[in-house]
C-alpha cells in the first residue's frame, strides 16, 4: 500500500486529533435550566470533572469511535492506494496496439480492441488525474501507437484533455505488430527529456520511465526486447485468449502462359482453431461475382500446442478465370469471423505487360534464360556499342526496365535498374580491388525477394571481382573470401551487382542461377505484376515505376483517401501502406493518356492472424501476467467513506442507547 | 379531568373549581382519624359530651346536673341517678396550608396551580358540610391566612383569596408551620400541600403542626419534570438554576445521572413517607400532571381524608 498525500493526512491529524482530545477536555457550555430546586441535584459528584476548566479524558465508547472515525478520514486524505495500482509519480509512456489483431471484434459491447484499448487508456489516465482535492501532481503521460510503423501521438504531458484527444484520435491499421520501435522510441523521448530535467536540476539521476503495453500480447519481437534499468513495463490485455481465426493466408492470381486472357487464382487458408470449420469463398472480378466454392470448404482444426502448434491449412484454386484487361480480383472467405481483415484477399490483376530487357555483352547461358521468361523483349548490343551510345544519350538506359551488363566496363553508372555480372561498376562505395581466385559460398540471404527458393551451397566461383563495399550495400551472397553478390542503390540507379561471370563458376549448371536470374529481372523491373499479381504486405511501401515524364499522379487508398505524388526517377513511392485493400495510382503519362493502376495489399503474416490474445508475454528475465486498469483504479478512499459512515451509524446507535449521552 | 399544561392564569372561580366538580363534591365531606372538639356546634361528632344524637356514656348524677339528660330507666332498676351522656355533633376546623415559595411556581403542570385547584376542592368540600375552614399560604416563614369561613356562602371569597396569592420567595417551612400551629384555629385538620424540597427540612415543621393535636395531611406535589428530569428541555449539557435562592448546579443529564437523581428522588419521598409516619401524619405524593376528578373523587377517598 501506497500513501499518495501523507504529508496532507499528517497535518490533518495533527489539527483535529489535539483538536477532539480539547473538545473532550475542556468546559462544557451548558443550557440554563431552571427547576423548583437543586436540593437533590447538589451532590452528584460525577460532574465534578465537567465542571473543571480541564478534565481528566473518559475513554467513552463514543470518544474512542470519534478517534477511530478521525484516524479513518485521516488515513483517506493520504489517499491511499494499493501497490496493484501505484499512482505512478514520473513519467509514463502508454504504448497502444493499433496493429491489425486489434481489429478483432472480441471486446465487450462488440466493440474491437482497439476501441476498448483506447477506453481502458483513457481510463487508465482519467485514473491517473484523478485523486481528489490534494492529490499530488498527476504523471506525465506520453502515448504511442505502433503496429509495424510507430507514431508518438502526444508528447510527454499531464494535460488529460489532450491525452484523451490524442487516444481517441489512434486508428485501427492493417499492418503487423512491432513493439521495439515503439520502445525505442519511448526510450529516446524519454532519455532526451530526462536529460533536460537532469541539466535542469544538475543531476545525473535519471528518473525511471514505466511503460505500459495496452494490447492482445501478439508481439513477436517481445522475445528480443530487453528491459533496461529503471525500466517498467506492465501490460493490459485487450481481447479473448480464446478468439479463433480462419483467414486467406496467401493469394496470388497468374496469367497462363497459352492464354493470357485466362487467369489461374488460388488461395492459402489458414484455420488457428482447435476445431475444423466449413466456409464458402466467392471470387470477384472488379466487384462482380465470378466463381464460388461449390460447397463449403473444411478447413482442418490446427495441431500441436504451444511453439510446436501449427495452424490447419488448406489451399484452394479458382482456375481459370477470365480477365482479359487490368482488374481487381477479390476472394471472400464467408461468414466472415471476429477477425475480418483476413478474411478477404484481394489481387490486382495489370494489363499484360512487355519488359524491355537491354542486354550488353555476350554470355548465351543469360541471354537463353532471359529469352525463355515471358512477356520480355530483350534487346541486345556489345560493350562498346553499349558505351557508346550511352555516351550520346545518358537517359538511354533509363528507356528500359531492366539493363544486363555481361563482364562490360561501365565508366558511369546512368539511370536504370541494372544486373550486372563480372566487371564492377564505377561506383566507389563498391572498393574494387582486384580479383578472388576459387571461392565457395558461405552463406546467403535467403529472405530476400531474388534469393528465394534457392540453394547457392554447390556453386563454386573460379573467379571473381574482388570488392568491399560500405554498408550501403547488401550483400546477398558471401563467398569465402569475400561478397559475390551484393545490391544497392547510387543516385538514381537500382544495382544488383553479381561479382563473376556465370561462364567462371558452375553457376549455369545449377537451379539457382535460373532463379536467381529471372527474379532479379522481375524484382529490378517490377516485372511481378505484368505476369503474376502479388500482393503486398500491410506496412510494406508502394514502389510503382511509371513512365518517366508522367504527372499528376494521385494514390489512393482503400478507405478512398487520395494523395498526390510526385514520381522520382519514374518511380512512385507510396508508403508506409496501412490497411489492407486495393491501392490505386493515376497518373497521365507522357503522351497524355490517362492511366491507372492497382495494387492489392493482403494480410497474410501469420502471427498477426493468430488472434487468440497472449495468455502471458514472455520477456527476457521472465514472464509478464495482464493486469487490470479501469475497474482497478478504484481508490481506497471511497472504502474508507463507506467505513466511515457504518461507524457514523454505530456512532449513533451508541449514542441513542445512552440516551444521548457518554 | 387533566390539568392544562401550561401555566394558567387563573381569574375566576371557574378555574379554581370547575363547574362539572361542584356536585361531585357535594356529596363529599370530610374525614378525619381523631375525634375532634369544634368551637361551634356543627354537623360533626366531637368528644365533648353535649347534646348530640349519638349515646356516649353514662356518668353518676352530680348537683346541678340537667335533669333532662337523667336516665330514668336505670333509675327504676338501680334506685340511683345516673346521667347519659351524648357526643355532640361540632364543626370541623379545616386548615389547608399551601407552600407558597418559588419552587412551587414550577413545572408543567404548575405545582401551585395544581395546590390552589386541590386546596379550592378540599375549601369547598369543608365549607358545604359547615366545616370551618382557614385557608393558608406558607411564605417567607409565616402563616397568611384566610380564617374561619363556614358555609357554601363563603366559597366565592375562599377562591378570590386563593387567586390573589403568588408563589415567591422562600417558603420559611418551619417558621410558617409553627406559626400556623400557634395561631387560635382551635383544633382540626390541616392538610398541608408542598413539594416539600425544602432546604431547611420539614420535619420540624410538620412536628409542630401534630403536636397541636391536629389531624395532618401532608400532601406532596411533584412536577412531571422532577419525577423524570429528561422530560421538557432536552438538553443535555445543563446549568440548573434553583428558583428559590438561585443556586447553580451544572451537570450532564447522563442516564447514570437520571437514574441517580430518580433514585435519590425516591429515596427523598421515602424519607418522608417515614417521618410522616413518625410524627402520625397521613401522606401521599401526586404528579401535577395527575387527573384532577380521579384524584378528588378516588384517591383521597382511598386515602381516607374524603368520604
Amino acid at each position: 500500500m501506497t500513501l499518495l498525500t501523507p504529508m496532507m493526512g499528517l497535518i490533518a491529524a495533527m489539527i483535529v486529533v489535539p483538536l477532539l482530545l480539547a473538545l473532550y477536555m475542556l468546559k462544557l457550555r451548558r443550557m440554563r435550566r431552571y427547576i423548583s430546586s437543586t436540593l437533590l441535584w447538589k451532590s452528584h459528584t460525577e460532574d465534578v470533572r465537567a465542571n473543571a476548566l480541564m478534565q481528566r479524558l473518559r475513554l467513552t465508547p463514543l470518544f474512542l469511535l470519534q478517534c477511530l472515525l478521525l484516524l479513518l478520514l485521516v488515513a483517506g486524505l493520504m489517499q491511499p492506494v494499493l501497490n496493484s495500482w501505484t499512482r505512478p509519480s514520473g513519467r509514463i509512456v502508454l504504448l497502444i496496439d493499433q496493429s491489425a489483431s486489434m481489429q478483432t471484434l472480441d471486446a465487450p459491447n462488440g466493440a474491437t480492441r482497439l476501441d476498448e484499448a483506447k477506453r481502458l487508456a483513457i481510463a487508465q489516465v482519467e485514473s491517473w488525474q484523478g485523486g481528489g482535492l490534494f492529490a499530488a501532481s498527476p504523471p506525465e503521460v506520453m502515448v504511442i501507437a505502433f503496429a509495424q510503423d510507430v507514431s508518438v501521438c502526444i508528447p510527454f504531458t499531464t494535460n488529460p484533455t489532450r491525452i484523451r484527444e490524442a487516444i481517441e484520435a489512434i486508428e485501427a491499421t492493417d499492418q503487423t505488430t512491432q513493439i521495439g520501435p515503439a520502445i525505442a522510441l519511448a526510450r529516446a523521448f524519454a532519455t532526451e527529456q530526462a536529460s533536460e530535467i537532469a541539466a535542469e536540476i544538475k543531476s545525473a539521476t535519471v528518473p525511471p520511465l514505466d511503460m505500459q503495453l495496452i494490447s492482445d500480447g501478439n508481439c513477436p519481437d517481445l522475445g528480443q526486447l530487453a528491459l533496461r534499468k529503471n525500466e517498467t513495463l506492465s501490460w493490459v490485455r485487450c481481447g479473448n485468449p480464446d478468439t479463433p481465426n480462419q483467414g486467406i493466408s496467401a493469394a496470388g492470381a497468374e496469367r497462363r502462359s497459352d492464354d493470357p486472357t485466362l487467369i489461374n487464382a488460388f488461395v492459402a487458408l489458414r484455420n488457428e482453431s482447435e476445431i475444423a470449420v466449413k466456409r464458402e469463398f466467392q471470387v470477384r472480378s472488379n466487384g462482380t461475382l465470378i466463381a464460388s466454392s461449390p460447397e463449403p470448404i473444411t478447413l482442418p482444426a490446427a495441431i500441436g500446442k504451444g511453439a510446436t502448434r501449427a495452424p490447419g491449412a488448406q489451399k484452394l484454386s479458382f482456375t481459370p478465370l477470365t480477365l482479359a484487361n487490368s482488374g481487381v480480383l477479390s476472394v471472400t472467405m464467408l461468414p466472415n469471423d471476429a477477425f475480418a481483415t483476413d478474411d478477404r484477399a484481394v489481387i490486382a490483376i495489370q494489363d499484360q505487360q512487355t519488359l524491355r530487357v537491354l542486354m550488353a555483352g555476350n554470355d548465351s547461358a543469360v541471354e537463353a534464360l532471359i529469352n525463355s521468361l515471358p512477356s520480355i523483349s530483350l534487346q541486345q548490343v556489345s560493350c562498346q556499342d553499349f558505351r557508346k551510345r550511352v555516351s550520346i544519350d545518358a537517359n538511354w538506359t533509363e528507356s528500359f526496365d531492366v539493363v544486363v551488363t555481361i563482364d562490360c566496363e561501365l565508366p558511369v553508372l546512368t539511370a536504370g535498374r541494372w544486373l550486372i555480372f563480372g566487371k564492377p561498376p564505377a561506383i566507389a562505395s563498391l572498393n574494387p580491388y582486384g580479383d578472388q581466385p576459387r571461392q565457395a559460398v558461405r552463406t546467403w540471404k535467403s529472405d530476400h525477394k531474388v534469393m528465394a527458393q534457392s540453394q547457392f551451397t554447390d556453386l563454386v566461383v573460379d573467379r571473381a571481382a574482388a570488392i568491399a563495399p560500405t554498408s550501403d550495400w547488401t550483400p546477398l551472397l558471401e563467398g569465402s573470401k569475400g561478397p559475390l553478390i551484393v545490391s544497392g542503390r547510387t543516385y538514381n540507379a537500382l544495382v544488383m551487382y553479381v561479382a563473376f561471370l556465370p561462364m567462371d563458376s558452375n553457376w549455369p549448371f545449377q537451379r539457382s542461377f535460373v532463379n536467381f536470374t529471372g527474379q532479379s529481372i522481375e524484382f529490378l523491373g517490377a516485372l511481378g505484376s505484368a505476369v503474376t499479381s502479388e500482393s503486398l504486405e500491410p506496412g510494406a511501401t508502394l514502389r510503382m515505376r511509371v513512365a518517366r515524364g508522367s504527372t499528376q499522379v494521385v494514390v489512393t487508398n482503400p478507405r478512398g483517401d487520395s494523395v498526390a505524388q510526385n514520381p522520382i526517377d519514374g518511380e512512385v513511392v507510396f508508403g508506409p501502406l496501412r490497411n489492407v485493400g486495393v491501392y490505386k495510382v493515376d497518373y497521365l503519362d507522357p503522351a497524355g493518356k490517362r492511366k491507372s493502376r492497382a495494387v492489392g495489399v493482403n494480410l497474410t503474416d501469420a502471427a498477426e492472424c493468430n488472434v487468440a490474445a497472449a495468455q502471458q508475454l514472455n520477456i527476457p528475465g521472465g514472464e509478464l501476467q495482464p493486469k487490470s486498469i479501469g475497474f482497478s483504479t478504484l481508490a481506497i478512499w471511497p472504502m474508507i467513506v463507506m467505513l466511515v459512515l457504518c461507524l457514523l451509524i454505530l456512532e449513533w446507535f451508541i449514542y441513542l442507547r445512552s440516551g444521548g449521552v457518554t | 379531568m387533566s390539568l392544562e399544561n401550561k401555566k394558567s392564569h387563573m381569574t375566576k372561580l371557574d378555574d379554581l373549581l370547575h363547574p362539572s366538580l361542584v356536585a361531585s363534591l357535594e356529596r363529599l365531606d370530610l374525614m378525619s382519624r381523631k375525634m375532634l372538639q369544634g368551637r361551634m356546634q356543627g354537623e360533626r361528632r366531637s368528644r365533648r359530651r353535649g347534646q348530640g344524637m349519638d349515646f356516649a356514656d353514662f356518668r353518676p348524677y352530680a348537683a346541678g346536673d340537667d335533669l333532662r339528660f337523667v336516665d330514668w330507666n336505670i333509675y327504676g332498676r338501680l334506685d340511683r341517678l345516673f346521667l347519659k351522656m351524648f357526643l355532640e355533633e361540632e364543626d370541623l376546623g379545616l386548615v389547608i396550608a399551601i407552600d407558597g415559595s418559588a419552587s412551587m411556581d414550577s413545572g408543567t403542570p404548575n405545582k401551585f396551580d395544581v395546590a390552589r385547584r386541590i386546596a379550592m376542592a378540599l375549601g369547598y368540600v369543608g365549607l358545604v358540610n359547615q366545616h370551618r375552614v382557614t385557608l393558608a399560604l406558607l411564605q417567607e416563614g409565616r402563616a397568611n391566612c384566610l380564617s374561619a369561613l363556614r358555609g357554601r356562602r363563603r366559597t366565592a371569597e375562599a377562591a378570590s383569596w386563593l387567586i390573589e396569592q403568588k408563589a415567591a420567595g422562600t417558603s420559611g417551612f418551619d417558621s410558617a408551620c409553627r406559626a400556623l400551629a400557634s395561631a387560635r384555629l382551635g383544633r382540626g385538620m390541616v392538610i398541608v400541600i408542598s413539594d416539600y424540597l425544602l432546604r431547611e427540612g420539614y420535619e420540624s415543621g410538620l412536628s409542630a403542626l401534630a403536636a397541636r393535636g391536629w389531624d395532618v395531611f401532608a400532601l406532596q406535589i411533584l412536577s412531571p419534570e422532577e419525577m423524570d428530569p429528561r422530560q421538557g428541555d432536552q438538553s443535555l449539557d445543563v446549568r440548573l438554576i434553583d428558583s428559590e435562592n438561585k443556586s447553580e448546579v451544572e451537570i450532564t443529564l447522563s442516564n447514570t445521572v437520571v437514574r441517580e437523581q430518580k433514585r435519590r428522588l425516591e429515596s427523598f419521598n421515602a424519607t418522608l413517607r417515614a417521618t410522616c409516619l413518625k410524627l402520625g401524619v397521613r401522606q401521599m405524593t401526586i404528579d401535577s400532571s395527575v387527573d384532577y376528578q380521579k384524584f378528588l373523587l378516588e384517591s383521597l377517598r382511598k386515602q381516607g381524608l374524603l368520604k
